[in-house]
């Protein structure tokens, strides 16, 4: 029936212009026959229609009173059960501030979660009309792969599709040294075609983009646009900063402008420094990424936007790229077989990234939601002791007269005006961790980004979240508070006196609520013991002592010969430098979760085997503390041959074990001759299974080096590895000021950093179940102390008749701890299954780890004891005879 | 005349009354209100509109765009099962009342 009106009212506020028109019709054809009739009767026509209005009454006042009937009413009724609801809060702040402090947490866990999840799934670019900038990739259509990068040929034929107004290219992995100013660094930027910004189109600080007409000509005076957080740390936000020539790779170049805050390219997530044309396309090839860039079919590198035309669309764009891509298929068969090109929205995370993200925090959500659950569970059980206590209240409205639903009503506006009001507390407490997560920096050195914005969907999300959870958990109260025994709840009677009722609704709700919690915990303590038992892995490495830095010096247009004498001087200074024991140079560092990787094949061996690639220079295992199993370091200089040093595991897997020194492998086409073999370390992450390692001599891959990441310099030192840094640093100061040193850090921060995901993990699922700790703590108190004001007139009654002290209190905590160990074996049994889910997550432990299923469940027991104390304590020390008056 | 002349909920229970007849719209409502009180109630005309509302939100009728005897586009509106329980409990307590009321009256 409720439904039924409610079904009939939103249908008429869907049409509610309509409505009016056609009720207005109504009225029109009314007076109209009246008018007839009374013409038919002799009445002149002037007169019958003003007698006809004049029987009518007013129409406007009569549509208007016919709109109320649709809407006022309910409003009115709303007001007042707002107004009710609103003084009843006023009325009980301890309640009120609980409720709202478990709806809080419970939502905002929740509403921080969906926040991360919205922003990878649904930001936009911050540019002028984000809807109309698409992303043009490379796609194979072979292998079903998109968001390949595509070569310039190919984009310059691109050009050409109609369905864009404009299309750039871009290439957003390049590193730029500022030098000049503050000590150098190194940078990431992004080098584009000159039409880059016109396309883009984002907001500008300071300046304007490239100029189309010429920045793209070879030999044009080269021009840069910052960053704004670039243009804030390093030039301190000044303005005069446009039209100055600042040195970027050690050539001059002039700044045109600085782009707004929030821009920093159209990468989903790797973040832009800086911008350049492609003018400077030279300057990559002296940072090593040179070769025949814009003449080249098969050199594939680029990325590239596309801005659409008026009244083209995604799906007609991307026909026309089709057609486009088959016939550069078809001229030029050897490069772009099976190549086509694929089109999306700029600034989507690609696919996979977006499935890991999506994954991650839907068990996060998941976590949430449990904590959330876990708190409607207590304002539920809030709830229902107070509609207890109201119970004669409630009884005397039904009594005399207030439908069911109207009084439903009235506590359910109650419960969810509470929710809200946590929803408002949760959504503070959401932008807090936002801005938390904003400062969280992933263990790489390229910038990525994970600063998570709110917008309109994360506000929609905790307002509908709020309602929901007021919904959720004033129902079952609301129900239940207005289906009293009439008579008994007048007569003040309380129904549950004596023994306590096994199955009451409140008690089910808490017991959940120790096994939500218990759940939590388990988990977290599983990652505990995981990050416990990684922190004592062993890595392979002396990892103790360690102390690296990196440098970068194609950035500075080294040639090769001017790099060979740089790293020779820096090494030689290095290793002087007193407490220095050993040092070495690596073009990617241990643990490092950039580290290159590269297939080979080994012997006559068909399939290629994928293996961590080195390249380092004498010393290397020394520095790193690596036992040497067979064979020897490389020697000084340049090798004559192809040699290489592989690893333990590398051996294992490519020649079943067997010594492998003197046997040859194919790596990029060259045939490599092994000379020893090191113990298997830690290659990538601390969790990884043994992985083939292959390590090059430096000084041959010095003539091309593609590293992102430049040179590391490693030392190992007595003592504190950390106390070498600025000594370290000024060696190399002293042989090139102008040489950006990076990423400088020990290897046990290092090691640090690969623990990150268990640690991340094990915060979270730690933080989770302290929330439902707290919660439940609370839920047990608040059901015990209730149970106890409520059998006070019993225990009087006991203790007059001689009952002890400990056997009240023993009684009392009985009931409690009853509720405790129901909930903890339900909630055991739910951890057991859940953990073998999270089995991949974990390191070094069992995910039936004794330990954890033993600790959690006595920590649990003894809270929930102590909470059950304080109560328990009351009624012990009830006075019988006031017990007996009370009431 | 205004129309709290009538006693309260009385027009929706005619208007209830007079759809027993069938279908109609509503003018001939307002028609046959008249005709059968013999011109003794006489209803602000347009306060019938609003009782259509009313009766119409709370599922009693319902109503239909239809064509009038004489060819017009016309709102017709037609009881529902709901709407005649409602009726058949509107009388019986509109009984009691003027039972009541009568006997009251008797005696003074």
């Amino acid at each position: 029936m409720m439904l039924e009106r409610w079904r009939r009212r939103l249908r008429y506020w869907r049409h509610s212009g309509e409505h009016a028109r056609l009720l207005r019709e109504e009225m029109e054809l009314h007076l109209e026959m009246k008018t007839r009739e009374l013409m038919e009767d002799g009445m002149a026509e002037q007169d019958a229609r003003h007698a006809a209005r004049r029987q009518f009454g007013n129409p406007t006042a009569r549509q208007e009173e016919s709109r109320e009937t649709w809407i006022a009413r309910w409003l009115a009724d709303l007001l007042q059960d707002a107004t009710l609801a609103a003084r009843t809060i006023r009325k009980q702040p301890g309640f009120a501030t609980l409720a709202v402090l478990s709806a809080a947490l419970g939502i905002g866990a929740c509403s921080l979660v969906f926040s991360v999840v919205n922003h990878a799934l649904f930001r936009t670019l911050p540019v002028d009309q984000p809807s109309r900038l698409m992303s043009v990739s490379g796609s194979d259509l072979r292998a079903a792969r998109n968001n390949l990068s595509m070569a310039y040929p190919d984009f310059a034929d691109l050009r050409q599709a109609a369905s864009f107004q404009g299309l750039t290219a871009y290439f957003a992995f390049m590193p730029g040294g500022i030098s000049g100013g503050a000590e150098p660094q190194r940078y990431w930027g992004t080098i584009a075609t000159a039409n880059y910004f016109d396309v883009i189109r984002p907001p500008f600080a300071a300046g304007h983009g490239f100029d189309a007409t010429r920045d793209d000509r070879q030999g044009e005076s080269p021009v840069v646009v910052l960053s704004f957080p670039l243009w804030q740390s390093r030039f301190r936000g000044d303005r005069a900063i446009v039209g100055q020539t600042i040195e970027l790779n050690g050539r001059k170049v002039t700044v045109v402008g600085v782009t707004g805050p929030g821009f920093r390219g159209v990468e989903s997530m790797f973040l832009a420094d800086f911008w350049v044309p492609f003018s400077m396309l030279d300057s990559l090839a002296e940072v090593g990424m040179g070769g025949e860039r814009l003449t080249d079919r098969g050199s594939q590198w680029l990325s590239a936007a596309g801005r659409l035309r008026e009244g083209a669309s995604v799906s007609s764009a991307a026909a026309e790229l089709d057609v486009i891509g088959k016939r550069l298929s078809a001229a030029w068969p050897t490069t772009n077989r099976d190549r086509g090109f694929y089109v999306e929205r700029a600034g989507q995370l690609n696919p996979g990234i977006r499935r890991m993200i999506v994954g991650f925090f839907a068990l996060l959500l998941a976590v949430s939601v449990l904590v959330l659950c876990s708190a409607c569970a207590n304002v539920a059980n809030l709830l229902l002791a107070r509609a207890s206590a109201r119970q004669k209240e409630i009884a005397t409205r039904l009594a005399i007269g207030a439908g069911r639903g109207r009084l439903v009503r009235q506590l359910l506006t109650e419960s969810v005006m509470l929710a809200l009001m946590g929803g408002v507390a949760g959504y503070a407490i959401a932008l807090a961790g936002v801005a938390a997560i904003g400062r969280v920096r992933i263990p790489l050195s390229l910038p990525i980004d994970f600063s998570v914005t709110l917008d309109y969907r994360v506000t929609l999300f905790s307002i509908a979240l709020a309602a929901l959870t007021g919904v959720i958990f004033g129902l079952a109260p609301a129900l239940r508070a207005t289906r009293p025994n009439l008579t008994g709840a007048l007569k003040d009677e309380r129904v549950s006196i004596g023994p306590w009722r096994r199955f009451g609704l409140r008690n089910i709700l808490v017991a959940a609520q120790v096994a939500i919690c218990m759940v939590l915990l388990v988990c977290s303590g599983l990652f505990l013991r995981s990050l416990q038992s990684a922190g004592n892995i062993d890595t392979g490495m002396a990892h103790r002592n360690v102390l690296m830095m990196a440098f970068d010096p194609s950035l500075n247009r080294y040639s090769p010969a001017e790099t060979k004498r740089l790293v020779d001087a820096i090494l030689a200074d290095a290793a002087v430098i007193p407490g220095v024991e050993s040092a070495s140079l690596t073009t990617s560092a241990p643990l490092n979760l950039e580290g290159t990787q590269n297939g080979f094949t080994a012997g006559d061996r068909k399939t290629p085997m994928i293996a961590n690639v080195y390249s380092i220079s004498p010393g290397f295992f020394e520095t790193f503390g690596i036992r040497m199993i067979a064979g020897e370091d490389f020697r000084p200089g340049i090798p004559a041959d192809d040699i290489a040093i592989v690893n333990q595991a590398l051996a294992d897997k490519a020649f079943a074990g067997q010594n492998p020194i003197g046997k040859t492998i194919s790596y990029l086409g060259r045939t490599v001759r092994i000379v020893a073999m090191a113990a298997t370390t830690k290659s990538r992450t601390i969790g990884e299974d043994p992985r083939p390692c292959l390590y090059f001599p430096i000084a041959r891959e010095l003539r091309g080096n593609d590293s992102l990441t430049g040179i590391t310099l490693a030392v190992r030192t007595r003592g504190n590895p950390a106390g070498y840094a600025t000594a370290v640093r000024q060696t190399i100061g002293k042989i090139d000021p102008a040489l950006a040193v990076f990423d400088v850090r020990t290897m046990d921060a290092q090691i640090a950093k690969a623990l990150f995901i268990p640690r991340v993990s094990a915060a979270l699922f730690g933080l989770a179940g302290l929330m439902g700790l707290l919660i439940s703590t609370v839920g047990i108190y608040g059901v015990i102390s209730f149970s106890v004001a409520r059998q006070t007139k019993d225990i009087g009654i006991r203790v007059a008749l001689g009952a002890r002290r400990a056997q009240v209190l023993g009684m009392v905590l009985r009931q409690g701890l009853t509720l405790t160990f129901a909930g903890c074996a339900i909630g055991m049994l739910v951890a057991l299954a859940l953990s073998r889910a999270t089995a991949s997550l974990l390191y070094g432990v069992s995910p039936t780890d004794t330990l954890t299923f033993a600790a959690v469940p006595a920590a649990l027991i003894t809270i929930a004891a102590i909470a059950c104390l304080v109560p328990a304590r009351r009624a012990a020390k009830l006075d019988p005879i006031r017990a007996l008056r009370c009431e | 005349m205004g129309k709290n002349d009538l006693l309260p909920g009385t027009l929706d229970m005619m208007v209830l009354k007079t759809l027993t007849r069938g279908t109609m719209h509503g003018y001939a409502i307002a028609q046959l209100l008249k005709q059968l009180s013999e011109d003794v109630l006489q209803v602000e005309e347009g306060s019938l509109y609003p009782a259509l509302q009313r009766l119409e939100l709370n599922g009693w009728i319902e109503g239909e765009w239809g064509v009038s005897a004489n060819n017009r586009r016309a709102r017709m509106y037609k009881l529902t099962p709901s709407g005649r329980k409602m009726l058949a409990s509107e009388v019986e307590r509109y009984q009691q009342m003027t039972g009541a009321i009568a006997r009251v009256m008797g005696m003074a």
